[in-house]
């Protein structure tokens, strides 16, 4: 098994994620794993992007966002139009916000998995070790042989275990951002991901968890836009219809047209939904 | 406890584990601040530490009762 570690160096806080990478470096290979790491310095998206190709693992330690995950201050070395290298790879990233849109892209791009975070992960220096513990207990739980479903319920486990812990110490506010990373923490295909937006919902209550995600809002628009164009022909037909002969019910050409465009339409977006699926 | 009552035991707690630790670090994201800074902002009203630092701490407060039981045996309010 092949794993991509990546953990860049360029600022104040880059030094602590590269410290805890290297406990993830150790594990891996005493797993077997043969890592390429990628750290310590600032990381090339050459060079990152060189070295995805053939790896059942890509781990990250570093700053993210929500669309990108930073190599350096200038470049990022995954973002939303690279996201497809992840596709048939684990990815671990500890680095925040990266979970709530480029984790949901990468996963719609059929990464085998992506955990991260959709908040800033949050940290304070008088309790590093507990935070390292959390940061890493994803790849440790999933090395012994977990579930990534698993992973995730035992770190959110283990996060309030060790707030609680903090909080008995007098660590109130290191108690307080354990528990804010714990909140934060995101394992899609452990779990899908979710959505506040009302139109989504809907999409992924009728189609699915994965073509829901993968519907564009213009393919939706384009559905409604349709639909509402076709309730106004029909009004407008049956009332010219009902104005010529006294009554909307007569066989019609036009009723024929409007009935076969329906079907016609709802087989295009049949086979549409299919073929989201099957992406 | 009402909203703004649990937002001023937060602030008080804030300021007073500052104090006891002024030049401790917390980073958020690529962001760092000492304790003494943080509870200065918090104070202040500071947008980006109230929405990622004094919130969840409210959040916490609100629904761990352990939690806080022992902020308010700290500020001996308890």
């Amino acid at each position: 098994m092949k794993a991509l570690l990546v953990a860049p160096v360029f600022d104040e806080v880059t030094p602590y994620s590269y410290d805890w990478s290297r406990e993830v470096k150790a594990i891996l290979e005493s797993k077997g794993y043969e890592v390429k790491d990628l750290s310590g310095t600032e990381i090339s998206r050459k060079d990152v992007e060189k070295h995805l190709d053939d790896v059942d693992l890509f781990c990250f330690y570093d700053h993210g966002s929500e669309n990108a995950l930073w190599g350096s201050r200038k470049e990022p070395v995954i973002d939303l139009s690279n996201v497809k290298l992840l596709s048939g790879k684990e990815v671990f990233t500890m680095a925040c916000l990266s979970a709530k849109r480029l984790g949901v892209e990468a996963w719609k791009s059929k990464s085998k998995v992506y955990w991260g975070y959709c908040e800033p992960f949050i940290f304070t220096t008088d309790s590093l070790e507990e935070f390292k513990k959390f940061a890493n207990c994803g790849i440790n739980f999933r090395l012994e042989g977990k579930s990534w479903k698993e992973c995730l319920s035992l770190a959110k486990e283990l996060g309030n275990k060790l707030a609680e812990e903090l909080s008995k110490a007098g660590k109130f506010i290191a108690a307080s951002c354990m528990r804010n990373d714990v909140n934060a923490l995101r394992c899609y295909n452990g779990e899908a991901p979710a959505t506040k937006c009302f139109f989504r919902k809907i999409a992924l209550k009728i189609f699915g968890s994965l073509a829901g995600w993968r519907l564009s809002k213009k393919t939706a628009l384009g559905w409604f836009l349709s639909l509402v164009g076709w309730g106004i022909t029909a009004h407008d037909f049956s009332h010219q219809v009902w104005e010529l002969k006294g009554t909307v019910f007569s066989m019609e050409g036009g009723y024929v047209g409007l009935i076969l465009l329906l079907i016609g339409l709802f087989l295009l977006s049949y086979e549409h939904i299919k073929w989201l699926r099957k992406l | 406890m009402d909203k703004k009552e649990i937002k001023k035991i937060a602030i008080l707690a804030i300021k007073e584990e500052a104090k006891q630790k002024p030049n401790e670090k917390i980073i958020i994201g690529s962001k760092v601040f000492t304790f003494s800074e943080v509870s200065r902002k918090a104070e202040n009203g500071d947008k980006f530490i109230q929405k990622y630092f004094v919130e969840p701490y409210i959040n916490f407060l609100k629904e761990s009762e352990e939690f806080r039981k022992r902020v308010l045996s700290m500020l001996g309010l308890e």
